[in-house]
């Protein structure tokens, strides 16, 4: 069996809002992430997800799987991000646009890794089980991915600090 | 760049990703949450709601159909002023039929025939008579309404080998002009109770005195023999077609139709007052049996084709509920119930009766949703014999020849039918509903499945339709290969190389 409605309701309560913020994240498509994460849902339902102890990495595996295989068959993904009001707020959005935009440069299978680790707080074994590579791949491919946030988060600052007045 | 900062970047990237805008999808509104209702309880509710608003207006059906019935009853009533009408020249004689039980449908279509006959101007309506009997209230309005009728009535006992029994005395009596075909008999007309039984104490004496009030009225207005008719309903004699003649029963004797045309021809008849003079010799033929819709009503106004009909109505309905989507068990029984609600509300059904049944179809359709180990069925069934016993009161007086409560075998044969539904079919039913649900990891094992991706040891494998985090026992398996499921680690099968491609890599 693959559990009750409650059960359901709960693990949806619980991982749904992080999983969706996740893939649009690493995705830049509202719409596109929203399906991904639907569907990787149903997988979980369809092959008994609710017996996992930490269903969460699961999701994140698949969701992203799904998102990257639907999003070679979709349009240039449409960006979603709106400023909002006050001045303090402002400079936070924009530090947050440089760091998604940055992250969205990374080859896909680094932003993945990247999320699990960061916004999933997932251990380096957890991660290596999850993708299927070796542990100590999940470090290399961290301090890669990092690097090149850095650098392109710098580049950006940049060329916002030489474009304002 | 070193651990901390490493940390910061992952702290704020975190954040970013946590502040971001995204519209969220409820619980409710989820495909997930569709998967685990497939039918929800929602669904149900509304089915039961559809099939108890149908249930509800096949009652008010039933009702406004015997409203109707009344209505036309009162309109061929004694009270009102009839004129005789002048029969218009050439015009054809109606021929109608009154066959089988009466019941308040041959009332109804005898008054229709008599009204049609006389807007057509016919010089006269012709009732060919076979019937073994009916109900008292039905054979009264037919007499009335042949006594108050604006033309000559010709009742005629055919063909050869038919009867006017019971209450078919009255109505051959009370025709202008009655007929019969040569062996034919005539009479038997004591009252009896609705299960064919004596009627005992006061009331058979009341039936009794009532019946031959009516039927000497009858005779006294024809001109026939008041003393015969009165022991036909008393001692219940009955005569041949030539003892009629003789005792003045009847007026005359016909070999078919032609015949009695050309033998009432020139007779001269009252109407309401007028001596009418009958020209009916070679006249054309106007058949008016009874329409397809008529014969169907007849048909099912009878309490044992309505308890029929409710019980399938019922089964209907529940193996649609059961099984929603299949439509045509669901359509076919709300006409059934819808028909046998007429029937009910045409045969004076006993309210609490229906009540009953109504209350059982309530319960059956209970234990198909609610699990309750038979008691629902148990309460139903009790529910059902009750209702199909007291529907139809076996102890109304009616004229012998039809009954008019429900038989023994009906009522065995309805509750069998439900005690053997549930027994079988709806266990069966159900038994399927309640295995486990197909689908889910554990299927999977022994299954056969395709690499998508290389497996070093590691990748992904589409199995049962959906893709899987895999690990291969049997070393590197190519992308695009056959593998086996051999057993599930969490969410990642364990597979191993299967079939020609293994063989081939062995090679």
């Amino acid at each position: 069996m693959n559990g009750d409605s409650a059960t359901w309701e709960h693990l949806y309560a619980q991982e749904y809002p992080r999983l969706l913020r996740a893939l649009v994240a690493i995705g830049g498509d509202q719409a596109a992430a929203e399906d991904a994460v639907q569907e990787a849902f149903v997988r979980g339902y369809k092959q008994g997800l609710t017996s996992l102890e930490r269903p969460g990495g699961w999701l994140l595996v698949v969701a992203t799987r799904i998102l990257f295989r639907d999003r070679r068959r979709r349009a240039a993904p449409v960006p979603v991000e709106t400023l909002p009001g006050s001045g303090h707020e402002i400079d936070f959005a924009i530090e947050r646009a440089d760091l998604l935009a940055a992250l969205r440069q990374l080859p896909e299978r680094q932003r993945a890794v990247v999320i699990a680790r960061y916004y999933y707080d997932l251990s380096y074994a957890e991660i290596a089980k999850a993708f299927a590579i070796r542990p100590g791949t999940v470090g290399a491919t961290l301090s890669q991915a990092l690097g090149k946030l850095r650098a392109a988060q710098a580049a950006r600052q940049l060329v916002r600090g030489a474009m304002r007045p | 760049m070193n651990e901390r900062d490493q940390d910061s970047l992952g702290t704020a990237l975190a954040r970013a990703i946590d502040t971001q805008r995204v519209r969220e999808t409820p619980f409710a509104a989820s495909r997930v949450a569709a998967r685990l209702a497939p039918r929800g309880a929602g669904g149900f509710t509304v089915q039961l709601a559809v099939a108890v608003g149908l249930v509800v207006l096949g009652a008010l059906g039933a009702i406004l159909g015997q409203t109707d019935l009344t209505a036309v009853s009162s309109v061929a009533g004694p009270p009102r002023p009839v004129v005789a009408v002048r029969a218009a020249p050439g015009a054809a004689v109606t021929v109608g039929r009154i066959e089988g039980a009466i019941n308040p449908l041959t009332a109804r279509y005898v008054e229709r025939v008599i009204a049609d006959a006389a807007s057509a101007g016919a010089p006269a309506v012709v009732f060919e008579i076979n019937t073994p009997g009916g109900l008292i209230e039905s054979t009264y309005r037919i007499t009335t309404a042949f006594l108050n009728a604006p033309l000559p009535v010709v009742t005629y006992v055919a063909p050869s080998g038919a009867r006017a029994a019971s209450a078919g005395t009255f109505i051959t009596m009370a025709g202008t002009v009655a007929a019969m075909a040569p062996a034919t008999n005539i009479g038997a007309a004591h009252p009896v109770d609705s299960s064919g039984g004596d009627i005992q104490g006061d009331l058979r004496l009341k039936a009794e005195n009532d019946a031959v009030a009516h039927i000497t009225n009858i005779a006294k207005a024809r001109g026939r023999n008041e003393q015969w008719a009165e022991d036909a309903v008393r001692k219940s004699v009955s005569a041949r077609d030539d003892e009629a003649i003789q005792l003045k029963i009847v007026d005359l004797i016909a070999t078919d139709l032609p015949d009695l045309l050309a033998q009432i021809d020139g007779r001269s008849v009252e109407v309401h007052g007028q001596r009418v003079t009958l020209a009916t010799k070679g006249a054309a033929i106007d058949d008016d049996g009874m329409n397809p819709f008529e014969t169907l009503l007849h048909f099912v106004v009878d309490p044992q084709i309505a308890l029929l009909l409710f019980t399938i109505g019922t089964y209907g309905i529940i193996f649609e509920l059961s099984n929603p989507g299949l439509i045509f068990p669901g359509i076919i029984g709300v006409i059934s119930i819808v028909l046998a609600l007429f029937s009910f509300g045409t045969l004076d059904a006993n309210a609490a009766g229906i009540g009953l049944m109504i209350f059982a179809l309530v319960l059956f359709i209970a234990e198909v949703k609610v699990v309750s180990h038979g008691l629902l069925v148990a309460g139903g069934i009790a529910s059902l014999i009750v209702g199909t016993i007291i529907i139809f009161p076996p102890w109304r007086p009616t004229f012998p020849g039809v009954r008019n409560s429900a038989d023994p075998l009906t009522v065995l044969l309805v509750v069998g039918t439900s005690v053997l539904f549930f027994a079988v079919v709806v266990r069966l039913a159900l038994g399927f509903r309640r295995l486990p649900v197909a689908s889910g990891a554990g299927l999977l094992v022994g299954t056969l499945g395709v690499a998508k991706t290389e497996l070093a040891p590691a990748g992904i494998v589409r199995a049962g339709g959906d893709e899987w985090s895999a690990v291969s026992e049997s070393g590197p398996i190519p992308q695009g290969a056959a593998v086996r499921v051999r057993r599930i680690d969490g969410l990642r099968l364990i597979v191993g190389a299967e079939g020609p491609s293994s063989e081939r890599r062995e090679n």
